[in-house]
């Protein structure tokens, strides 16, 4: 007790340093589950961060709409030209897809596309607090089926993948995040590659296609998809399209840059698709 | 009664930080508000107990919206209240142009640990992303501070001897 009262300051920090190391532990020992104290924490804080995303979302919004305003004239313009081209494009192809059913009767082919998956409706509440790491907060947990590594999309593409769970939350891993990597393939090309997170494109919401060979015939333009192998994403879903191709130092292999096809800094809406981990055929 | 205001101010930063700041990034640098009130508190002349309890506190509040290690942030931000109330008894004035060169030094010290323990290890990042990231991320904080700094001045009043 001595000890105590002539070192306070010291005893204070080793005491409290001594709670973080148990809390550390505890977390670890935790493995795949939340550790339980940021779980009952965050199922009381997820509501109430709902109900402060969709103020923020209303008023940012609202500033956004002032701020765009003067586009708008020429942005619809655009838009009605393209919608005609389309309508045009769109009576073409019920000619194909009429077609495209009759022939799949006959070849008795089962669909395995991405809308018969089990699949929940989540909202972001909650954005990463720090700078290195891409991840969001959503407002489902396991109380709605979503386990660890479920995929996480939006009609546009892919996001990312579930990385914690709590009751009623989970935590979102996104495709530009450093951490992430997905198994993707070139859609025209057939070309299999990587698609990484780099931190050096993550902040303009770009991410990285590395193990391209230098006689790939990838350009500009082209859309990657997931290639379903490495058991966690469904084969299938789009990711992005490439923004530009660089040759890597060693001469051999190149990288391309991605643009994920989903506006990762301003969705607000996702799907969690519940059984994607056991849907590819594939272990981990 | 004013543990009870610091208390909901805190959680009001806490919403804040993981809701609202994304729409005030800097070259996609957001601020560590939850860093830089228990600075601001260390600097308010509170005791050096109380001064490390608070940043254990905002540390663990950090550490349960993040996706990374559990305790991280609160071990760092531990170890920067206390070294910053440490440091307060012995140079600050307690003008507000001191309480941003104290956070921008505390702060780009925990961003550069942060950094060290979770990011380094494992990933690749060119020197001068990680430097301009550190930098603007302690700039930013520094530039937050006096406001902070008043705000808790008014909440957590603290009588003077």
């Amino acid at each position: 007790m001595d000890f105590f009262e002539k070192h306070k300051r010291l005893s204070v920090v080793i005491i409290s340093v001594l709670v973080v190391i148990f809390l550390m532990i505890a977390s670890a020992l935790a493995k795949d589950k939340s550790f339980i104290a940021k779980n009952v924490f965050n199922t009381l804080v997820t509501p109430v961060q709902e109900c402060v995303t969709t103020v923020t979302h209303g008023v940012g919004g609202f500033f956004e709409f002032i701020s765009e305003m003067k586009d708008y004239k020429a942005e619809n313009t655009r838009l009605a030209k393209q919608n005609a081209e389309l309508e045009r494009k769109y009576r073409g192809a019920q000619d194909y897809k009429a077609e495209n059913e009759r022939l799949l009767g006959l070849l008795d082919i089962k669909n395995n596309e991405f809308a018969p998956m089990n699949t929940t409706g989540a909202k972001i509440v909650g954005w990463g607090s720090d700078n290195w790491f891409n991840y969001y907060t959503i407002d489902k947990g396991s109380l709605d089926g979503i386990t660890k590594n479920s995929m996480v999309v939006t009609d546009e593409g892919l996001v990312g993948k579930v990385n914690e769970v709590g009751l009623n939350w989970s935590i979102v891993i996104t495709i530009i995040d450093a951490s992430s990597s997905v198994g993707a393939r070139v859609v025209r090309t057939g070309d299999v590659a990587l698609v990484v997170g780099d931190n050096a494109y993550e902040k303009n919401g770009l991410c990285k296609m590395t193990f391209i060979n230098k006689e790939s015939q990838i350009v500009v333009g082209d859309i990657v998809e997931t290639s379903g192998l490495g058991g966690v994403y469904a084969q299938g879903i789009a990711i992005g399209r490439v923004r530009d191709i660089v040759d890597d130092s060693t001469g051999v292999t190149r990288h391309a840059i991605i643009e994920p096809l989903v506006d990762l800094r301003s969705v607000h809406h996702v799907l969690v698709v519940l059984d994607s981990t056991q849907n590819n055929g594939v272990n981990e | 009664m004013k543990i009870l205001r610091l208390l909901i101010f805190t959680f009001i930063i806490f919403l804040v930080q993981t809701t609202t700041l994304k729409y005030f990034s800097v070259a996609g640098i957001i601020s560590n508000l939850m860093l830089v009130m228990p600075l601001c508190f260390a600097l308010l002349k509170t005791e050096f107990v109380w001064a490390v309890i608070y940043g254990l506190l905002c540390g663990i509040l950090l550490d349960c919206a993040s996706g990374t290690v559990f305790g991280l942030h609160a071990l760092l931000c531990t170890l920067s209240a206390a070294l910053c109330s440490f440091i307060n008894k012995l140079y600050f004035k307690g003008t507000y142009l001191v309480s941003m060169l104290f956070v921008f030094v505390f702060g780009l010290l925990y961003e550069v640990l942060y950094y060290a323990a979770t990011f380094a290890p494992y990933y690749n990042a060119s020197m001068f992303n990680v430097l301009s990231s550190l930098l603007i991320a302690a700039i930013y904080n520094a530039a937050l501070a006096p406001l902070i700094f008043f705000v808790m001045k008014r909440i957590y009043p603290i009588e003077e001897d």
